[in-house]
C-alpha cells in the first residue's frame, strides 16, 4: 500500500492509508482523557435499587464534604416556557408562573428521563447525586460515601411477564411503542385462517435474543464548561443571565449532544459548542448516552465555577450506559409442500428498560426487518416494546434488526426441517427477486440477485460438501464415543440503509466545503470518526468529486460551532447519505469557481452530470493543478449540500407500508464450526461474510467494517451474557466476566463483496455499518444446531445452556 | 488509593525474614508480593487491600532460581524458587519432557503479559479456587517450602489450604520455593485440562488435573484435582479411592458422578452453573481415563 495513490487514478475503492491512521498507531491521538486539563473531576452517586422512592440521602463521614460541589434534582429548575432558541436573557419560573418546561430531562424521543432522579428510582445504578472536586481519586471515592435510603416499589424484572397494576410506570400499560404491519391475508383475519388451513405445513416457535455491550475501548467521556456572566459567577444559584456550554468529549452525535444541553440549559443555538473529541468506538453505544454525562459535567460546571470532567471507568460504564435490547419474537408461518413461504406471522417483544430513549425507533427497525429478505404474500407483525426496571436499553449497531433476524433464520431452517429439504434449499424457494415485494410492500426495483450470491457464499465455504461430510463425521463420532460434531450454519438477511422511511427527510442534513486560507478544501460535517475510518472515506471522496489529491482535503473536526448539522452518526448512513452530500457541496463549489471564470484550463469531463452521480469515482472536471489554482485565490468559497430523498422513497408510518429505505446491504453469511460435546464449547472452524453493498469505497475499511461485527455477532450469539442480579443491576459489568471474544476464539474471517453501483450514495455506494451484525448469530447457531441435532431458539448459547439443553428430555425446546 | 500503602523492599533473605516477624509482632503483617497479577486486579476493582506490602523483587538472587534437589532414595526433584514466573519455567525442557502437567497448565495462565509477571508461589498464595498453577502442582505432590527467622517447614500442597482463601501460612512464614518430588517427575498418565469462558484471559469454570497411572492394567497412585469445583483447589479423596485398583473397564460415567458427588459441592456463581460444574468434571474425568489408557 501506497501513502497516495498515481496522480490522476481515483482514490475511491483505493487502498489510500487512513487519514487517522498515523497518530493512532503512534499513540499520538489525544483522547478527551488524554487532552490536557485544568479543573475539576465529576463522579456520579447511583441508586442501589431497581425502583423506590428516595426516603433520604446522607453524607456519611470521611470526605470533608465542604470541600465538594455537590449537585441533586433540587438544583434544577423548572421554567415558565421554553426558550428554544428565542432570547435566554430571563430566570427560572417565578412563584406564582406556571412553570411547564422541566429543564431536568434528556431530551430525546419522549420527555420521561431525569438527568437525576427527582423522587422516583427507575433502575438500579440511576444517577441520583452529583459530586466534584479537584482531586479525581477523592471524588470517587467520595462517590462511595454518600448513603441513598429508599422505599422499595414493586419493579419489572422481566420483560417477558405481564405487568401487575403496582408495577405500571408508563402509560396504562408499560408499553413504550408498539407498530402492527399487515401485507396480503394479514389484513383479514377469515382469509389468514384459510391460508394457515390451507398450509401443506404450519410452524411455530419463539426466539430469544439477549442484552449485548457495545464495549467500546475508550468508556464514556466527557469535559464541560459553563461560562456564565460575571453577574452569576458570584452566586450559587441557577444564572439568571445567558451562558455559554461548552462540551467535548467521546461521541457518535454531536448534534444530538446540542440538542439536550439546549433543553438542560434553556439557551439557544450559538450558546452551545459540542466538540467531538478522538473517539475509541461507539457501536450505537455513543449515540444517547453522551447527552447524560455531559449533562451531568455541565451541571457540576455550572455550580463549581470550573471546567468540569467526567470520565467512567469499565464497571461503571458496562452498569450504567445503554446495552442491546432483548427481545422475544414468536413467529408462526404457513408454507407449501415445497416450503414455499405463504404467511409469515410475527409478534415482537422487546425490553426497553427504564425509560424510553430510542426504544420506538429500535423496534421500528426490528419491525420492518422481521420478514427478512423474503417474498412472502400475507404477513402481520405486531411488535411492542415495554418497560422494565434495568438501565435502559438503546442503540447497538444493527439497531432491532439482528433480533429478529435471528428469530426468523433460526424458524426458516426449522421449516426446512419440517418440510424435509435443506436450509440452503428453503431460501432458494423463498428469496426475494426484482419486481416482488417485501413485508412493508416495498417492490425491490434493484437487480439483486440473491440465490446467486448466497451460491458465492456457500461454494466458499464448501457449504454443501461440508453439511454431507459433516452429517457423516456425527454418526461416526456419535456410534465410536467421540466428543465432537461438526456442523454449517447459513443467515440470508438484508439491512436497510440510512433512517428509516422519512426518517432522512426529518433528519434534514447540510454538509459544507470551504475553501481555507493555504487553498485546502475543508470537509465540514456532523459525522464523527470514532474508528471505522469515516474521515478517511469523506477524504477520498470530497477528493475525487474535486479531482484532487487527498493532502488537498481536509476532514475537520466535528464542532457544531463550525460544521453544520449533517446529521447522527449512525444508522449505516455516514458513507451513503453523508458521503453523497460532500460529493455534492463539492460539486457545488466547482460550479461557483467555473461561474467565476477562474478555470481557464480545459474541461476534462464533456459531460454535464455532476460527479457526485457518477459511479466509477472518475470524474474529474479539471486538471488538478488548474482547480487548486483557482481555490488559493478563493479563501472562503464555501459549497453547500442538502440532503435530497431519493424519488419514490415514501412511507406510511399509520400503515406500515411504503418504502422503509431507499436501499438495503444484501447478504449471505455462512458457519462452520465443532462442537465438544464434553464441555459443550464451541468451536469456529470457517466463516465466510458474503454481501452486496453497492460500490465498495475502501477495500480493506469494508473488510474491517465487516469483521469487526461479525465477530460482535457470534460473540453475541455464543458467549456475551449480560447477567442482571436481584435489583436489575448488571452483575457482570467488567471485561473479567462479560466474555468477549479474542482473537483466540475466533477464526479468520472471509470476506466477499458483491458491487452493484446505488444511484443515491456516493460513487455508488451503500451503508456496510451494521449489515454484518445480522448474520452472524443465526448462522452460527444454525451450524451448532446442526451439530448437535437439536433447536436452540434462544441466545447466548453459553456451554451452560447447550449441556442443559442437551440433557433435556426429547421434545422440549429451549 | 495507592498514595496509603507502605511497601517494603527486602534485598536480602535475612531481612525480609527480619521484617515479616516485626510486622506479624505489630498485628499488621506485611503481605508478600511478587508478579501482582491478582494484586493489582484487586486493586482496581476496589478490593479491600493489605495496608502493608513486601515488595520480594529484591529477592531474585535466592528466589528467582529453578534447581535440583536431592530427594528420596537420592533421586532428584525440581525445586521451584518463589519468584519462578511460568514464563520461566516454560523455557525448561524437563517440564516439557516429564512434567507435561505443568507445561500445560502454564501455557494457558491468562495470556503471554501474565505469564510473564505471574508466579507459581503467587498462585498458591492467592489461594484461589479456580487457580491454573496450583492444581498441576498439587497433582504432582509439590509441597511448599515455607521459612521465616525461627525456621524451614514442609508442607504438603494438598494440606496447604484450611478454607475458601485461607492458607496455613503463618505471617511471618515466606514461600521461598516449591518442590516437585523425584516420583513425580516423568510419572505416567498425567492429564490436564482447563474449561474457561474463552480460549485466552479466562478465569477457569471448571478444572481437572489428574495423574493416571496403569500398574498391570490397574489404576494405581492416582491423583485427581478439581478445579473451581471446591473452596479451594482440592484432591478428590473419594474418586481417587474408587479409582485405586480398578481397571478401565470396570468405571462407567454414572459411578464417577456418584463419587465425585461425595467429594465435591460445586456452585452457581458468574462464571458457570453447579449441575455444568458438576457434570462437566465428571466427563473430563472420564476422558481423562479413556485418554491416558496405555
Amino acid at each position: 500500500m501506497s501513502d497516495k495513490t498515481a496522480p490522476g487514478k481515483p482514490h475511491v475503492g483505493s487502498q489510500m492509508i487512513r487519514t487517522d491512521g498515523r497518530d493512532k498507531v503512534l499513540g499520538l491521538t489525544q483522547y478527551v482523557d488524554d487532552e490536557a486539563f485544568s479543573g475539576w473531576h465529576g463522579a456520579t452517586v447511583r441508586s442501589p435499587v431497581a425502583r423506590g422512592r428516595i426516603r433520604s440521602i446522607r453524607f456519611l463521614e470521611g470526605p470533608d464534604w465542604r470541600q465538594f460541589v455537590i449537585v441533586d434534582a433540587r438544583d434544577i429548575p423548572r421554567f415558565a416556557h421554553s426558550i428554544h432558541g428565542a432570547d435566554a436573557s430571563h430566570g427560572p419560573a417565578e412563584a406564582g408562573q406556571t412553570a411547564d418546561v422541566d429543564l431536568n430531562i434528556v431530551k430525546m424521543i419522549v420527555d420521561d428521563q431525569p438527568y437525576l432522579v427527582r423522587d422516583e428510582i427507575r433502575h438500579k445504578h440511576e444517577a441520583v447525586v452529583l459530586l466534584a472536586h479537584p482531586d479525581r481519586d477523592l471524588v470517587r471515592w467520595a462517590a462511595t460515601r454518600v448513603h441513598i435510603e429508599v422505599e422499595p416499589l414493586p419493579a419489572v424484572l422481566d420483560y417477558r411477564q405481564q405487568a401487575s397494576p403496582a408495577q405500571i410506570q408508563h402509560g396504562k400499560d408499560n408499553i413504550f411503542k408498539a407498530y402492527s404491519l399487515r401485507k396480503g391475508a394479514g389484513e383479514q383475519e377469515d382469509l389468514w385462517q384459510k391460508v394457515l388451513a390451507d398450509a401443506t405445513h404450519v410452524v411455530s416457535g419463539v426466539y430469544e435474543t439477549g442484552a449485548q455491550e457495545q464495549a467500546y475501548i475508550e468508556p464514556q467521556g466527557i469535559v464541560a464548561h459553563v461560562e456564565l456572566a460575571p453577574e452569576d459567577e458570584a452566586h450559587g444559584r441557577w444564572p439568571q443571565k445567558p451562558f455559554h456550554v461548552h462540551i467535548r468529549g467521546s461521541m457518535q452525535c454531536p448534534y444530538y449532544v446540542h440538542n439536550a444541553m439546549k433543553h438542560l440549559f434553556n439557551q439557544p443555538d450559538d450558546r452551545i459548542q459540542i466538540v467531538q473529541t478522538a473517539t475509541g468506538g461507539g457501536f450505537g453505544g455513543k449515540e444517547d448516552y453522551p447527552s447524560i454525562i455531559a449533562g451531568h459535567a455541565a451541571l457540576l460546571s455550572w455550580k463549581a465555577r470550573q471546567p468540569v470532567k467526567m470520565i467512567y471507568d469499565r464497571v461503571e460504564d458496562m452498569q450504567s450506559t445503554t446495552k442491546r435490547h432483548p427481545c422475544q419474537t414468536r413467529l408462526t408461518t404457513a408454507l407449501d409442500a415445497q416450503g414455499r413461504l405463504l404467511a409469515l406471522e410475527a409478534q415482537v417483544l422487546m425490553d426497553g428498560g427504564a425509560y424510553v430513549t430510542l426504544s420506538p425507533v429500535v423496534l421500528s427497525r426490528g419491525t420492518i426487518h422481521a420478514a427478512g429478505p423474503y417474498s412472502i404474500d400475507h404477513v402481520r407483525i405486531d411488535a411492542k416494546v415495554v418497560l422494565s426496571n434495568t438501565a435502559p436499553n438503546g442503540a447497538f449497531r444493527g439497531f432491532g434488526a439482528p433480533q429478529t433476524i435471528f428469530a426468523m433464520e433460526r424458524h426458516l431452517d426449522r421449516c426446512a426441517k419440517q418440510v424435509g429439504i435443506s436450509p440452503a434449499e428453503i431460501r432458494r424457494q423463498n428469496l426475494i427477486e426484482p419486481g416482488q415485494s417485501l413485508a412493508t410492500g416495498q417492490v425491490i426495483r434493484e437487480p439483486v440477485a440473491l440465490r446467486q450470491w448466497m451460491q458465492q457464499t456457500m461454494d466458499a465455504l464448501n457449504y454443501e460438501e461440508k453439511r454431507a461430510n459433516y452429517k457423516a463425521f456425527n454418526d461416526q463420532q456419535l456410534r465410536t464415543g467421540g466428543p465432537l460434531r461438526r456442523g454449517v450454519g447459513l443467515a440470508t438477511f438484508m439491512h436497510g440503509c440510512g433512517f428509516t422511511g422519512s426518517g432522512e427527510v426529518w433528519l434534514d442534513s447540510i454538509v459544507k466545503v470551504r475553501v481555507a486560507s493555504d487553498g485546502v478544501v475543508e470537509v465540514c460535517a456532523a459525522n464523527t470518526e470514532m474508528g471505522q475510518g469515516a474521515q478517511t472515506v469523506f477524504t477520498a471522496i470530497a477528493a475525487d468529486a474535486l479531482g484532487l489529491d487527498t493532502d488537498q482535503i481536509r476532514v475537520i473536526q466535528p464542532d457544531t460551532d463550525q460544521v453544520p448539522n449533517s446529521g447522527p452518526t449512525v444508522a449505516s448512513r455516514t458513507s451513503m447519505v453523508v458521503g453523497h452530500l460532500v460529493a455534492k457541496a463539492c460539486d457545488d463549489l466547482v460550479r461557483q469557481v467555473e461561474e467565476k471564470g477562474l478555470l481557464t484550463g480545459a474541461r476534462l469531463l464533456p459531460s454535464q452530470a455532476p460527479i457526485s452521480e457518477q459511479s466509477d469515482g472518475r470524474g474529474r472536471r479539471y486538471a488538478a493543478a488548474d482547480l487548486q489554482a483557482a481555490l488559493r485565490q478563493l479563501p472562503g468559497l464555501q459549497g453547500w449540500a442538502r440532503y435530497q430523498p431519493p424519488p419514490g422513497v415514501i412511507w406510511d408510518d399509520q400503515t406500515y407500508k411504503g418504502v422503509a429505505y431507499g436501499t438495503y446491504g444484501w447478504a449471505c453469511y455462512a458457519a462452520d464450526v465443532q462442537v465438544d460435546t464434553t464441555t459443550m464449547e464451541v468451536r469456529l472452524l470457517d466463516f465466510v461474510a458474503g454481501q452486496e453493498v453497492g460500490r465498495v469505497l475502501h477495500p480493506l475499511l469494508a473488510a474491517g467494517q465487516i469483521i469487526g461485527g461479525v465477530v460482535q455477532g457470534i460473540g453475541w450469539a455464543l458467549w456475551e451474557d449480560v447477567v442482571l442480579d436481584a435489583q436489575g443491576g448488571m452483575a457482570n459489568a467488567n471485561l473479567t466476566t462479560y466474555v468477549l471474544p479474542t482473537m483466540a476464539d475466533v477464526p479468520e474471517i472471509r470476506t466477499l463483496f458483491q458491487e452493484q453501483p446505488y444511484g443515491y450514495g456516493p460513487f455508488g455506494a451503500k451503508g456496510i455499518g451494521e449489515l454484518p451484525m445480522d448474520g452472524p448469530a443465526p448462522a452460527v447457531i444454525n451450524a451448532v444446531a446442526m451439530a448437535l441435532d437439536c433447536d436452540i431458539c434462544s441466545i447466548p448459547a453459553t456451554p451452560e445452556r447447550l449441556l442443559e439443553l442437551s440433557m433435556r428430555p426429547e421434545g422440549t425446546s429451549a | 488509593m495507592l498514595a496509603d500503602l507502605e511497601v517494603v523492599r527486602p534485598t536480602t533473605l535475612a531481612q525480609a525474614f527480619g521484617l515479616l516477624s516485626l510486622s506479624a509482632q505489630d498485628g499488621e503483617p506485611l503481605r508478600p508480593m511478587a508478579g501482582c497479577t491478582d494484586l493489582m486486579v484487586d486493586a482496581h476493582f476496589g478490593k479491600p487491600m493489605p495496608k502493608r506490602l513486601m515488595d520480594l523483587s529484591g529477592l531474585g538472587k535466592d528466589l528467582k532460581k529453578i534447581e535440583w534437589f536431592p530427594g528420596d532414595n537420592a533421586d532428584v526433584g525440581l525445586r521451584l524458587g518463589a519468584l519462578c514466573t511460568y514464563a520461566q519455567a516454560l523455557a525448561e525442557p524437563i517440564l516439557h519432557r516429564d512434567l507435561s502437567l505443568l507445561a500445560q497448565a502454564s501455557a494457558v495462565v491468562g495470556a503471554t503479559q501474565i505469564q510473564a509477571r505471574g508466579t507459581f508461589a503467587g498462585n498458591v498464595e492467592n489461594a484461589s479456587p479456580a487457580a491454573d498453577g496450583v492444581p498441576a502442582l498439587m497433582a504432582l505432590d509439590a509441597v511448599i517450602v515455607l521459612q521465616s527467622a525461627a525456621g524451614q517447614r514442609r508442607v504438603a500442597l494438598d494440606h496447604y489450604y484450611s478454607g475458601y482463601r485461607q492458607t496455613v501460612r503463618r505471617s511471618d512464614e515466606l514461600i521461598v520455593a516449591i518442590e516437585i518430588p523425584s516420583q513425580s517427575i516423568g510419572k505416567p498418565g498425567q492429564w490436564w485440562r482447563k474449561v474457561g469462558t474463552r480460549s485466552y484471559q479466562a478465569i477457569t469454570k471448571v478444572g481437572l488435573a489428574a495423574v493416571l497411572p496403569r500398574k498391570d492394567g490397574q489404576l494405581s497412585d492416582v491423583r485427581v484435582v478439581a478445579v473451581a469445583m471446591a473452596p479451594s483447589i482440592l484432591r478428590c479423596q473419594h474418586v481417587e479411592q474408587f479409582l485405586t485398583a480398578r481397571a478401565q473397564a470396570q468405571i462407567s460415567l454414572d459411578q464417577l458422578r456418584a463419587e465425585i458427588a461425595k467429594d465435591l459441592k460445586p456452585i452457581d456463581d458468574i462464571r458457570s452453573k453447579a449441575t455444568y460444574r458438576a457434570e462437566v468434571f465428571a466427563r473430563l474425568l472420564e476422558q481423562a481415563l479413556r485418554q491416558t489408557a496405555p
